[in-house]
């Protein structure tokens, strides 16, 4: 089993404390190469977040692991990525958990009505 | 040991001094007779390309405007205000003022635009902050002539005069119109403004990207707010404040065509109180994108975004059946705001998630307010020809039915029954971009109560 560390700090501006940006998810999922990890099953992530975080929004992490999520389904996703974060402010850490939840919460969303206008016609 | 040649030397020395003679004809230490000639001659032509001076219509800010008409043919330079300058009450007169006073001052690059405030009681921070972006963006077109000037400078800054109620004096300085004032210890007093930023949204990559740098200046800022009422952000408010911040400023980005945006936040408060708990901080905050609408840019990706496009037609077609008070541009606008709505959805299935988590945060943070003293929270969006006003009676709610968050701006709280026409309306003068205002008022017991009652707000209590 091989295991891979993606570090965030590379994921943004060192004067930058918030993750935000479908862009800048996207961007970051590339760099990362999270489409050629996804396809390898032997490879597990640890994802590392640097100490100065303060907020992982949700447009970020849709935009870095939403085709992972829908590739490989909640489970193999929580198998296949751990979020490491010990280097984070201790009083933070209970959001940047919430925010991760709040993130995946938002893949099984959108996987399951797409938009809230659609779900009022159904 | 060489000889010297002294023949050589002197052949030298005249060279020399033949190059300094042709250096200093060519300097400005010209003989003074010559000297004024080169500069009767240098502001001549100076004169000429002053006359001939247009603002760059190439740029793409200044075509955006003129495709969109906002400048008017006029000469005068003398303008007096309105009484009112507020897009909330009294929109159509505050754009055409701001669009007659831009006019002016591209048609009239020599002469001194005037604003007479002396019959304006009322002038609210949003147009003023509007008007302040692109004055700054024509003082840039002429300090890029003057540049290019030799003897003469253009210096055509507006001058602000009359201004004597107390609001507009506040607004006028808190816009950075004027670089002083003088006011009395009765009401709002400034304390604090982050100045006006300029981010934008070229994707160069993520370590170029200034909206992490912008996000984070905001939120210091909020916290100095915070810090007169004796409260300082904990982890988890600075956290909710990071988000709200970042994932509006990333929809200023993502939403713009012109890839710049303008941010400007201020704080000021109030000390008539008695009791220092009693007293009122105000923070305001805005984000102006110039561009297309965001119904344009809807429509724009329409055909390879159908199935969006479906869903919001379906959901029109059922408000405009039952009254006939609304456009579809307005309704789209509005629905726009809702979880998973975006323009882009065809590209990412998981877009449209920012704009829902800012309301939230916003409503979850400014529930503060009192009506009879006029300290009301509000988020105006203006977006093209849509104006939208959310206050707290009209916050976020959670659908526990559908799993959703909506915003419906009507009290059956059902957003396929029709929006209040208070707080969703129809503008006729085209708004040349995205403007969004958030206003904040915070007191200091109502924040202990907050605290006590394990950070809930007063909707959430009720």
């Amino acid at each position: 089993m091989n295991e891979k560390i993606i570090d965030l700090a590379q994921a943004k501006k060192s004067s930058s404390t918030a993750y935000a940006g479908r862009p800048e998810g996207e961007e970051a999922r590339k760099i990362f190469k999270l489409d050629s990890i996804d396809k390898d099953k032997s490879i597990k992530v640890e994802v590392v977040f640097p100490p100065n975080t303060t907020s992982l929004n949700p447009s970020f992490f849709l935009g870095l692991f939403f085709k992972s999520y829908k590739r490989l389904g909640k489970k193999r996703f929580n198998d296949k990525f751990k979020f490491n974060l010990n280097s984070v402010e201790v009083s933070i850490k209970e959001n940047i958990r919430k925010d991760i939840s709040d993130g995946i919460e938002e893949c099984e969303r959108t996987i399951n009505s797409n938009n809230s206008i659609r779900a009022l016609f159904k | 040991m060489r000889k010297r040649d002294s023949n050589k030397e002197a052949r030298l020395h005249i060279k020399r001094e033949r190059k300094r003679q042709k250096r200093i004809r060519n300097s400005n230490s010209l003989p003074f007779k010559k000297r004024g000639y080169l500069e009767k001659f240098q502001i001549k032509s100076d004169k000429k390309r002053i006359e001939s001076f247009e603002i760059d219509v190439q740029s793409p800010f200044f075509a955006y405007l003129k495709r969109q008409d906002f400048f008017r043919k006029i000469n005068r330079t003398y303008f007096l205000a309105p009484k009112e300058i507020d897009f909330f009450e009294n929109y159509e007169r505050t754009l055409k003022f701001i669009q007659k006073i831009i006019s002016s001052k591209i048609n009239n690059v020599d002469s001194r635009v005037t604003i007479d405030f002396s019959l304006c009681k009322k002038a609210s921070q949003t147009p003023l902050f509007l008007l302040k972006i692109i004055l700054d963006k024509i003082d840039n077109e002429y300090e890029r002539m003057n540049s290019k000037l030799q003897v003469l400078r253009i210096s055509n800054k507006v001058e602000v005069k009359g201004y004597k109620a107390r609001n507009v004096r506040l607004n006028l300085f808190l816009s950075e119109l004027i670089k002083e004032v003088d006011l009395d210890r009765e009401g709002q007093v400034p304390l604090m403004s982050t100045r006006y930023i300029q981010g934008n949204s070229y994707r160069k990559g993520v370590l170029y990207n200034l909206k992490g740098s912008i996000c984070r200046k905001v939120v210091s800022f909020m916290n100095e707010v915070l810090k007169q009422h004796s409260f300082e952000l904990s982890s988890d408010g600075r956290h909710k404040l990071d988000g709200l911040i970042s994932e509006v400023l990333s929809n200023a980005e993502d939403h713009g065509k012109l890839n710049e945006y303008y941010v400007m936040a201020n704080f000021s408060t109030n000390r008539d109180s008695d009791s220092e708990n009693e007293i009122v901080g105000e923070a305001n905050i805005f984000i102006m994108n110039f561009g297309p609408s965001i119904y344009e840019r809807l429509i724009e990706t329409g055909d390879e975004n159908r199935e969006i496009i479906d869903d919001l037609d379906q959901i029109t077609n059922v408000i405009l059946k039952k009254v006939n008070k609304f456009r579809t541009s307005d309704l789209y606008t509005l629905y726009s705001l809702q979880h998973g709505i975006s323009r882009l959805k065809y590209v990412d299935e998981s877009r449209g998630t920012g704009t829902m988590k800012f309301l939230r945060a916003f409503f979850d943070l400014g529930d503060y307010e009192d009506k009879g003293k006029n300290f009301i929270p509000r988020i105006s969006l203006i977006s093209g020809s849509t104006g939208i006003y959310i206050e707290n009676n009209h916050a976020p709610y959670f659908d526990t039915n559908k799993n959703q968050w909506y915003v419906s701006l009507n009290k059956e709280q059902d957003l396929r029954m029709p929006p209040s026409d208070d707080s969703l309306f129809k503008l006729e003068t085209i708004f040349p971009g995205t403007l969004l205002s958030a206003r904040i008022f915070f007191n200091t017991n109502h924040m202990l109560r907050k605290v006590e009652g394990g950070g809930k707000n007063e909707r959430e209590n009720n």
